[in-house]
């Protein structure tokens, strides 16, 4: 045991003994202007990007990395360490968007003054590559990689297998949020064969961001310092502190006491309690390709199980999209953070706000049903050929998601559509093929979750997985994402123009096709977009702060934060 | 022997009772005779009526306000204070307090009840067939029940609920119309099956100095089967004390389900329980009577209990001085 | 006494083996760890998912999971992580039985670290109140047992029977309610709570008032019925009349002859609650948002860390038996009737 856990047990009996009603009125401590205090409801695994899946641990590296380009709030993108984004005009990219040709800006440097050049961007490159290192991001980089080369001090160039249209997967922050300093890693990869043990990955030493880190406590904190060497200067606010807490709970009663300034991580069902626990505080949410939906089974295979042979009729699918009050649930029930949508693409550029948002119509949701078929019943349940329209509704455990199910089946109900209620663990919802996870053998009519897809660039990852013909799991396929089973060849074909085509106005045309066509045949019912909420506490800050999306790095702005 | 912590291991604490079988020998009037004294135990008498109390609210209740009235939501209305239309309130997606709180109560006492019938049939079966059997079949039924001791009984219990509530195997049922979650009969099992090593105990006990009396082996020698001696001789000795452990029994169920429900990982929602409902209104601490009254009926409940289990020791008890 | 204590620890050997046994079979079913990544943004690829899958030995039988657990596998042939034979990592894990309880799923630091975080939380708030619902109830027990049908021992009874059977979460909330937020409401200072404060000893004992309070509250009327009545047996014997007749002082009776014998099966009781505080107070921590053993155990059921669950509960069944061990041998040590051959 550590010499501080052995203290706090001496201290725990001699408080045993002396143990008196006292402690009133201690003073807390005073907050000052060059400390950013942030809680943590989490503590990183690991500080080196690559080898960390927890978003916690992405947060903090984010506090200590530069990217060579970046997004802002809106979703612009803003340069770092790069001198240009690269793109075909500029020569950045090649005519047949294999090579890129990547500038930085000049005299840049490490945080311990050693040069920050092209040669640790090449460096970073490989190391991505090599399995050897075991990381467990840049995969998408890993497959299309051919290789890198230095051109001059702050000249690379980099050559894909395939053409890749879309930069920001593979120099923006979405995808390479980590630099490696050569100057330590090299040493160790040489001797080691690998970088996946470096001491540096738990103690890093070397920083290319706003601030570096100075001490980590483990269990307790994280104290990072301005780093003058930052490309924009010295930050404003000389120190962070990052405490952590074993839960929301802890971390939220911190908050609304005032010994926390800014809390990265406020989840839905939690808005309502936080915003209401202490009246200084403002709640953000910055769009981050979440969009909550109802995902439908459309399968037709008996194995594993087949969704309700209602679902097959896309007039019922419409009429359960009309038959849901969205409006209600989220000023209700989120508290007006977010807005109902009908597109997967919501709140990036790509959205094709043409299409707009399916208005609540109970009425014409039981003209579709009595259209198609689905009859009411004696028992107000609707039933055709003997068959009644009862769904069985999933989700995970989660309170908030329970009380939109609650809320959902009477609003269904109104119009003769029964629901059954169901949730699971979700080590069990999302469970693979062969976990017997839910979603992936089938086993629900309606699900409720979101899908997650940075929205930087019109390929979006939902439609091109989670709703693709080929990827329709099952025996011979049970790594397949297409929990659904929904099959547009018009949609995966769209899906493919905006994955491999040149051109950028082809692009979108095909990203407004997928959404016209999702709109159309429903294969999901879109909620609410879900982003990622932050709390932090207005009477601390200068004005009013901005916060990157999780899509990037939502630290972009950091150096212009400023304590009162 | 521990008492009541918040880890749940305890159950109240039990004298073990002088079981003299020559003092029982004349069984049903002494039976009489400990329910006489009970009726003139005060405590007692106040536990009962508690009980009478929160029995007649949750059956009246349900007589009187449909179970609809428990189910629908109107999140427009939420976390409303006590009013005429809603006397308890409403919770946080505007269903109302006060209905839940009377259909709850009939899951959380169906669960009190049930649980502590399965512990106590586990129970005496496993004391009876280790007292009797020995050797190292009662060897190993106690070292389990020693495991099973060793371990939190709430911790055992979430992991046991955890394997058997999956929803695609344990489906939910409909009952009378309504509909309840698989996790109500499951949690049963879970705590009857945490909670009978202390009956087993007593029961192994009985069955020990039953054995070592004389007339057992006058019996065996004259050809009386082994049931009879246990039906006779052993379980006659063992009701008092069985009486006041179920009783108490229904108190540690009540509450184990409250804990977990509190915890969000007992009966699953949509099934109100007063657990689940305390649970949900940990989150929103300045709506007071979200939790208030779900907490006070669980209080005398447990109450009213304990009254009449301490009553029911005393009068069986017969050393009792009063 | 000795050859009674090694029979004991040898017979509980084979007990711990079977409930480390049972229980990894438990934790194990409780669903895929990888799940959990699923909506997050930064998941590993399938592939990768698969790989480290292999790393933990998640595919293999349950029986030799098990193994693996208790023996480790360093000295096992390497791991296929790829399942083609292209790449073998020789595994690094020592088992338990060479003190190596497992590397956490979700933390990836090892599951010792994350016990010791939260350990010393749970014994700052359980030794306290069990020290003081021990004390106070000695006190308060002899005080109604000497004075049986007293108007203060009926006062006493009665309080510990309402406190008894009050659930700690409504003793919790109400106190919670009363001096937090009512007293924001009524302009006086309101006792802070919820979490350990700001690292002041001033701000921890604050935070420490209610928990410590509902603890004890809830304690203590179990242990002040438990000794009164204890002590009323023991009052009751023949030789405390003996005692009395010989002329002895009231206190004198009580405090040399009745304590000390209503004390032997205090000691058993004590005993066998006292490795229980390891296990914290899981409905307390949560209303009181405290760092302890209780919140971490629910926090690793929730995501199925295997091997932060299974270390919690094996520190809390050897602390069992470890306990009911010294018990036995302190009552022995008390009581001179006992010998064991």
């Amino acid at each position: 045991m550590t010499i501080k856990n052995r203290v706090r047990l001496a201290l725990a009996f001699a408080l045993a003994l002396a143990m008196v009603l006292a402690g009133f009125g201690a003073p807390a401590q005073a907050q000052d202007r060059n400390t950013l205090v942030v809680g943590f409801a989490q503590e990183p695994d690991n500080m080196n990007g690559f080898y960390s899946s927890m978003a916690f641990a992405q947060w903090a590296n984010d506090l200590v990395q530069a990217s060579l380009y970046d997004f802002s709030d809106d979703l612009q993108p803003v340069l770092v360490l790069a001198a240009e984004v690269p793109t075909r005009e500029n020569g950045g990219i090649s005519e047949d968007f294999q090579e890129y040709t990547v500038k930085l800006k000049p005299g840049l440097k490490w945080s311990d003054g050693k040069p920050l050049t092209a040669e640790d961007l090449v460096f970073t490159y490989q190391m991505i590559k090599d399995p050897a290192n075991n990381m467990l991001q840049g995969s998408s980089i890993r497959e299309a990689l051919e290789e890198a080369e230095v051109l001059d001090e702050t000249t690379f160039r980099l050559r894909f297998n395939v053409p890749k249209p879309f930069p920001e997967d593979l120099i923006g922050s979405p995808g390479l949020s980590t630099i490696l300093p050569a100057h330590i890693f090299r040493p160790i990869y040489e001797a080691e064969g690998t970088i996946e043990n470096a001491a540096e990955n738990q103690d890093p030493t070397v920083f290319s961001g706003p601030y570096v880190l100075r001490e980590w406590r483990r269990g307790e904190s994280m104290l990072f310092e301005a780093n003058p060497n930052y490309v924009f200067g010295e930050p404003k606010i000389k120190r962070v502190l990052i405490r952590f807490f074993p839960d929301t709970d802890s971390q939220y009663a911190a908050l609304a006491a005032g010994q926390l300034d800014f809390v990265p991580n406020v989840s839905e069902g939690d808005i309502p309690r936080v915003a209401a626990s202490n009246p200084d505080l403002k709640i953000v949410t910055v769009f981050g390709g979440y969009i909550e939906s109802l995902w439908l089974n459309l399968r037709t295979d008996e194995h594993p199980r087949a969704g309700h042979p209602a679902l097959k009729d896309v007039r019922v699918r419409r009429a359960l999209r009309l038959a849901i009050d969205r409006e209600t649930i989220t000023r209700e029930l989120l508290a007006g953070a977010t807005k109902p949508t009908d597109s997967i693409y919501a709140g990036s550029p790509f959205e094709n706000k043409e299409l707009g948002v399916t208005p609540y119509d109970p009425e014409a949701a039981a003209k579709l049903l009595d259209e198609a078929g689905w009859t009411l019943g004696p028992d107000g349940i609707r039933q055709k050929d003997g068959v009644k329209l009862e769904m069985r509704y999933s989700t995970t455990t989660a309170g908030w998601r329970n009380n939109i199910q609650a809320v959902i089946q009477q609003q269904l109900a109104k119009v003769g559509v029964s629901v059954i209620l169901e949730k699971y663990p979700a080590s069990e919802f999302f469970g693979a093929f062969a976990n017997r996870g839910i979603n992936a053998i089938g086993e629900y009519d309606i699900a409720q979750y979101a899908n997650n897809t940075a929205l930087t660039n019109p390929a979006n990852v939902t439609v091109d997985e989670a709703l693709n013909c080929k990827q329709i799991p099952n025996e011979s396929n049970p790594g397949g994402q297409n929990f659904t089973g929904f099959c547009s060849p018009e949609m995966d074909e769209a899906s493919l123009i905006t994955k491999t085509s040149l051109d950028p106005e082809e692009r979108l045309a095909a990203a407004y096709k997928i959404q016209e066509i999702m709109r159309d045949q429903v294969p999901l019912i879109n909620l609410f977009p879900r982003g990622d909420n932050y709390a932090y506490n207005t009477k601390r800050f200068v004005g009013e702060i901005r916060i990157g999306s999780g899509v990037g790095n939502q630290w972009f702005d950091i150096m212009n934060w400023e304590l009162k | 022997m521990t008492t009541q912590t918040d880890s749940l291991q305890g159950k109240p604490a039990e004298r073990v009772l002088s079981l003299d079988p020559k003092q029982n020998v004349k069984g049903v009037s002494n039976f009489a005779r400990s329910m006489r004294r009970l009726r003139k135990h005060r405590m007692a008498i106040f536990g009962i009526l508690l009980l009478l109390f929160v029995i007649l609210y949750v059956v009246i209740g349900s007589l009187a306000i449909p179970e609809s009235a428990s189910i629908y939501n109107d999140p427009r209305r939420a976390l409303q204070p006590p009013s005429a239309e809603h006397p308890f309130g409403t919770d946080v997606i505007g269903r109302d307090i006060l209905a839940r709180t009377i259909y709850g109560g009939q899951v959380s006492l169906f669960i009190g009840v049930t649980a502590m019938l399965v512990q106590i049939l586990v129970g005496t079966a496993v004391g009876l067939i280790a007292g009797y059997l020995g050797g190292i079949v009662d060897f190993l039924l106690m070292r389990l029940a020693e495991a099973m001791l060793s371990i939190p009984q709430l911790f055992l219990a979430l992991i046991a609920l955890r394997i058997f509530s999956d929803p695609t195997q344990f489906p939910d049922f409909t009952f009378m119309g309504r509909r309840f979650s698989s996790t109500m009969i499951v949690i049963v099992f879970v705590i009857g099956l945490t909670s009978w090593m202390r009956v087993s105990r007593i029961v192994r006990s009985v069955v020990l100095s039953v054995r070592e009396q004389e007339y057992v082996t006058a019996a065996h020698s004259i050809g009386a089967h082994s049931w009879r001696i246990i039906l006779r001789h052993v379980l006659p000795n063992c009701t008092a004390p069985i009486i006041v452990s179920a009783t108490l029994g229904v108190a540690s169920a009540i509450l184990l389900e409250a804990y977990l429900g509190f915890l969000g990982l007992g009966v699953r929602a949509p099934t109100p329980t007063w657990g689940n409902i305390m649970g949900e209104a940990n989150s929103y601490l300045d709506s007071w009577f979200y939790w208030f009254f779900p907490a006070l009926f669980i209080m005398l409940t447990v109450m009213g209990i304990n009254f009449l289990g301490d009553g029911l020791r005393d009068a069986f008890d017969p050393r009792s001085l009063k | 006494m000795t050859r009674y204590v090694v029979r004991r620890v040898l017979q509980s050997i084979p007990l711990l083996l079977i409930i480390s046994f049972i229980l990894f079979n438990f934790t194990n079913a409780l669903g895929d760890p990888m799940a959990v990544y699923a909506e997050s943004r930064n998941r590993p690829s399938a592939r990768d998912r698969e790989i480290i899958m292999r790393r933990l030995g998640l595919d293999r039988p349950i029986l030799e999971q098990y193994l693996i657990w208790l023996i480790g596998n360093d000295w096992m042939p390497p791991i296929d992580v790829l399942g083609d034979g292209s790449r073998l990592e020789q595994g690094t894990r020592r088992g338990v039985l060479r003190g190596d309880l497992g590397i956490s799923f979700v933390t990836r630091r090892p599951s010792w670290t994350r016990i010791e975080e939260r350990l010393p939380w749970t014994l700052v708030l359980m030794i306290p109140s069990y020290v003081l619902t021990v004390g106070l109830a000695i006190a308060i027990g002899i005080f109604s047992a000497v004075r049986q049908y007293s108007f203060w021992d009926n006062v006493i009874t009665s309080l510990s029977f309402f406190f008894y059977s009050m659930p700690i979460f409504f003793i919790a909330l109400l106190t919670i309610y009363i001096f937090a937020v009512q007293f924001r409401r009524w302009g006086l200072e309101p006792i802070k709570w919820g979490g350990t404060g700001d690292g002041t000893l001033g701000s921890l004992l604050q935070h420490m008032v209610l928990p410590v309070f509902c603890l004890v509250a809830i304690q203590l009327a179990g242990y002040v019925r438990f000794i009164r009545s204890s002590m009323l047996e023991v009052l009751n014997q023949d030789y405390i009349r003996t005692a009395r007749a010989k002329g002895l002082a009231e206190s004198q009776v009580v405090r040399r002859h009745a304590f000390k014998n209503a004390a032997l099966p205090l000691v058993t009781l004590i005993g066998l609650d006292l490795p229980f505080l390891l296990a914290g107070a899981v409905v307390t921590e949560r209303i009181f948002a405290w760092p302890g053993m209780g919140r971490l155990f629910i926090e690793s059921f929730e995501r199925a860390d295997v091997p932060v669950m299974m270390a919690i509960l094996m520190v809390l069944s050897v602390a069992v038996v470890v306990f009911q061990l010294l018990t036995d041998i302190v009552y022995t040590w008390l009581d001179p009737r006992i010998r064991y051959s």
